[in-house]
């Protein structure tokens, strides 16, 4: 009887399922040598992450490319990650720098200043009202100056506190709070919401 | 409490992107499935005499420092390996000695296999 059980124990045993609820607990099984762990993170937080880098870059290949530099850069220096720190919060802010950097290179690239008030673009209101509602909004995320874009994409679209957006973005508080009322301020003006 | 206008609403209904297809299996294939760099085996021997040896520098360092009689005990130990080294007879002693073990080792020495024949009964 225990020889019939042998094997399916011993596949039971070597089965890897990273079922953990907590990050860090995944973070400790990759750190321990378990690197499919850091897999189950990937899968947690590759759509966000890509998210946040799209609507910062505003380029679907530039943004899957810092989502890629960004898990690349978790995964090389995991043993960094501060223990009682929040994973989201870690590879949020790696992603975040990592889309800073490539806005910089571009600046310098185009030697060309970035606006801070919303790009009105050519003739947007004829070209808006053709898209769904989604697609309305969207667009006119994509118009706000970089450091509203992300604050929305963080707090509107990911569900993130005020607090955690701090944190990543590396502002206070206060600073987030009204980049995100003068994102939405912009956004209504953008979209003809009279509210 | 947080008052949400419409703005608010409409942006927390919109939904994330999907992220290009192929974006979770490039980042897995340089993190997770990249060839991780090989660690250097060391077996246990190796590894506790690494520790022994540790542990006795430490163990002579921290003396030496500490206790002033084991310092003079250490350097008369050393001066007599001192005196030794400078004798003369001491060096050509161990010259020789050298050397022998040298020529031992360099004479083309075949080991000799030694037939045994069964006992005739």
């Amino acid at each position: 009887m225990a020889a019939l059980l042998a094997p399916s124990l011993a596949r039971v045993s070597t089965a890897r399922t990273f079922t953990a609820d907590d990050d860090a607990s995944l973070v400790a099984l990759a750190l321990a040598g378990q690197a499919e762990a850091f897999g189950t993170l990937v899968e947690r937080y590759d759509r966000a992450v890509y998210n946040l880098c799209l609507r910062t870059l505003r380029d679907s290949e530039e943004a899957k490319d810092a989502a890629q530099e960004a898990f690349f850069k978790a995964f090389r220096g995991l043993r960094t990650f501060r223990p009682g720190a929040k994973f989201s919060t870690w590879i949020f802010s790696i992603a975040y720098h990592a889309c800073c950097d490539r806005l910089n290179r571009k600046r310098r690239f185009s030697d060309a200043e970035i606006p801070d008030r919303a790009d009105p673009g050519p003739g947007p209101a004829a070209q808006v009202e053709q898209l769904d509602d989604a697609s309305r909004l969207r667009a006119a995320i994509d118009r706000l100056p970089e450091k509203y874009r992300t604050v929305i994409t963080m707090y509107h679209l990911q569900g993130h506190q005020y607090e955690e957006i701090a944190r990543v973005l590396d502002l206070p508080m206060g600073t987030v709070k009204t980049h995100l009322f003068r994102a939405k301020e912009q956004l209504r003006k953008l979209i003809g919401d009279p509210a | 409490m947080e008052q949400y206008d419409d703005i608010d609403r409409a942006l927390f209904a919109l939904p994330l992107e999907a992220p290009p297809q192929g974006l979770r299996d490039s980042i897995l294939a340089i993190t997770v499935r990249a060839p991780q760099p090989e660690r250097v085996n060391a077996g246990v021997f190796e590894v506790a005499g690494a520790g022994v040896a540790l542990a006795l520098l430490a163990w002579l360092t921290l003396n030496i420092v500490v206790n002033p009689a084991f310092a003079a005990a250490i350097n008369r130990v050393l001066g007599m390996f001192e005196q030794a080294l400078t004798n003369p007879v001491m060096l050509v002693s161990l010259a020789l000695g050298f050397s022998a073990v040298f020529i031992v080792s360099m004479l083309p020495l075949e080991p000799v296999r030694v037939r045994v024949r069964a006992g005739r009964s």
